[in-house]
C-alpha cells in the first residue's frame, strides 16, 4: 500500500453506519496486527448504542428503536450520537510499557485540546460514579468515569476502550460534543463551556496533535478498495449479525 | 518471580505437566499487566485448540484481550470457579485461578515454550 510502517497512518473523518464503523476499527487492528499504525476519526450515521464486548445484549433494551452494535472492546454501553469518534491501532512496537498508558496519554491531548478551545477539563482520578437523577442503573459508560477519563463541568465527556489481540492494540474513543435526546443524563462539551465545537474542528486539531504526542511522523491516507471489501465483509459477517450482537 | 518447574509461552501463558495432561494459566507477569480483571471467557470442555489459537478472552479495565493456547488438544478442564469470580486470576494465577486442561495431541508439545529464565528474559524491562 504504500505506507512506511513506522509512520502513522491517518485517514480521512468519516461517517459510518455502527456495524460498518466497528468493522472498519477491527481492520485497523489487523492492520496494526500487520505491523502498520493507524488513527482515524468518525461519527456515527444515525443514534446507536454500542455494547461492551462482554455485556448482554438485554442491557440495551432500555433504548429501544435504536440501532445496536457489540463492540470488539471492553467497557458498558455508550450512546453514540453527537459525538467525535477517534480510533488509533498500534503494534505492540509502538506502544507503553504498559496498555492503559496509552488512554491516559490519548486523553490527556484531548483535555489539552479542550481546554485550548475553552472547555475546562479534568482527568478523573480514579474510578469513580456520577450521580445523576433517572439514568438507567449501572449500564452507561458514560457515568462511571475510570482513572484517566476527561470530565468538564462534572459529566464525563470523553472515554475510550481497547482490544488487544497478540503484536497489537486498537483503542477507541468517544468525545461527547453535545447531549443526545436518547441520554439526556449525559451532557458533551459543547453543555457545559461556551464552546460550540464542531467535530471536523476537533478532529483537524487533533489529527495533529495525537501524532506529535505519540512521537510518531503521519502519512495521510484513505482506504483502499481491497480494504472498504473487506470492511464490508467484517461488517455483514461479524457486526450486523444477531450472532454476534446477541451472544451474551 | 516465575516458577522454575513451569513452560511458558510467549503470549504469557503457563503450562504445568499433570500426569498426561496439561494445567494452563496466565502467567504474574500478564495479570499485573492487565490489572483488575473483571471478565473471563474459557473454551468448552471437549473443543479442541491449535497451538497458537485463540482460546479465551479476558476483559480488564475496559481491555478486552485474547487468551492463546499454549500447546494443542482437547480441553477435559476447565476452572469453573473463575465464573463466579474472575479476580481469582488476578489473586492466585499459577494456583486457584487456573485456566484449562489440555490433553495434548502430541508428545513434545512443550518443545516451543520457554523456561522459567527464558521468559523472565523476554518480560524483562516490562
Amino acid at each position: 500500500m504504500g505506507h512506511p510502517f513506522n509512520s502513522l497512518r491517518l485517514m480521512p473523518l468519516e461517517v459510518n453506519p455502527g456495524t460498518l464503523a466497528m468493522a472498519f476499527d477491527e481492520l485497523l487492528l489487523e492492520n496494526a496486527s500487520s505491523g502498520q499504525p493507524a488513527l482515524r476519526f468518525y461519527q456515527w450515521y444515525k443514534p446507536t448504542v454500542s455494547l461492551g464486548y462482554f455485556q448482554p445484549f438485554e442491557v440495551a433494551s432500555n433504548f429501544e428503536g435504536m440501532d445496536v452494535v457489540r463492540r470488539p472492546t471492553g467497557g458498558d454501553l455508550l450512546i453514540h450520537h453527537h459525538e467525535l469518534t477517534y480510533a488509533l491501532a498500534l503494534p505492540d512496537s509502538a506502544l507503553p510499557s504498559k496498555a492503559e498508558e496509552l488512554a491516559c496519554l490519548v486523553h490527556r491531548v484531548i483535555a489539552c485540546v479542550l481546554a485550548s478551545l475553552g472547555v475546562p477539563t479534568a482527568c478523573q482520578p480514579s474510578k469513580g460514579k456520577l450521580q445523576v437523577p433517572d439514568a438507567p442503573e449501572g449500564v452507561l459508560c458514560f457515568l462511571h468515569p475510570a482513572a484517566g477519563d476527561v470530565l468538564a463541568g462534572g459529566f464525563k465527556v470523553v472515554g475510550s476502550a481497547q482490544r488487544r489481540r497478540q503484536e497489537a492494540l486498537l483503542q477507541h474513543g468517544s468525545i461527547l460534543l453535545r447531549a443526545s435526546e436518547w441520554a439526556p443524563w449525559l451532557k458533551g462539551v459543547s453543555d457545559v463551556a461556551p464552546a460550540d465545537l464542531t467535530a471536523l474542528q476537533l478532529a483537524d486539531i487533533l489529527r495533529l496533535e495525537i501524532p506529535k504526542a505519540l512521537g510518531m511522523a503521519v502519512t495521510h491516507s484513505d482506504w483502499t478498495e481491497s480494504e472498504r471489501n473487506r470492511a464490508q465483509h467484517i461488517a455483514v459477517t461479524r457486526y450486523a449479525s444477531s450472532a454476534w450482537n446477541q451472544r451474551r | 518471580m516465575n516458577p522454575k518447574d513451569l513452560k511458558y509461552a510467549k503470549t504469557h501463558e503457563w503450562v504445568r505437566p499433570e500426569g498426561e495432561n496439561y494445567l494452563v494459566g496466565l502467567t504474574r507477569f500478564a495479570v499485573d499487566q492487565l490489572t483488575d480483571i473483571t471478565y473471563i471467557e474459557l473454551p468448552k470442555v471437549g473443543s479442541r485448540v491449535e497451538p497458537g489459537e485463540g482460546m479465551g478472552e479476558v476483559e480488564s479495565v475496559k481491555a478486552v484481550s485474547d487468551i492463546y493456547a499454549p500447546v494443542g488438544g482437547e480441553i477435559v478442564g476447565v476452572n469453573d470457579a473463575l465464573a463466579s469470580d474472575a479476580s481469582l486470576v488476578s489473586r492466585d494465577p499459577y494456583g486457584e485461578g487456573w485456566l484449562v486442561r489440555i490433553c495434548p495431541e502430541k508428545s513434545g508439545a512443550l518443545d516451543h515454550l520457554l523456561s522459567a529464565d527464558e521468559y523472565a528474559k523476554q518480560t524483562e524491562g516490562n
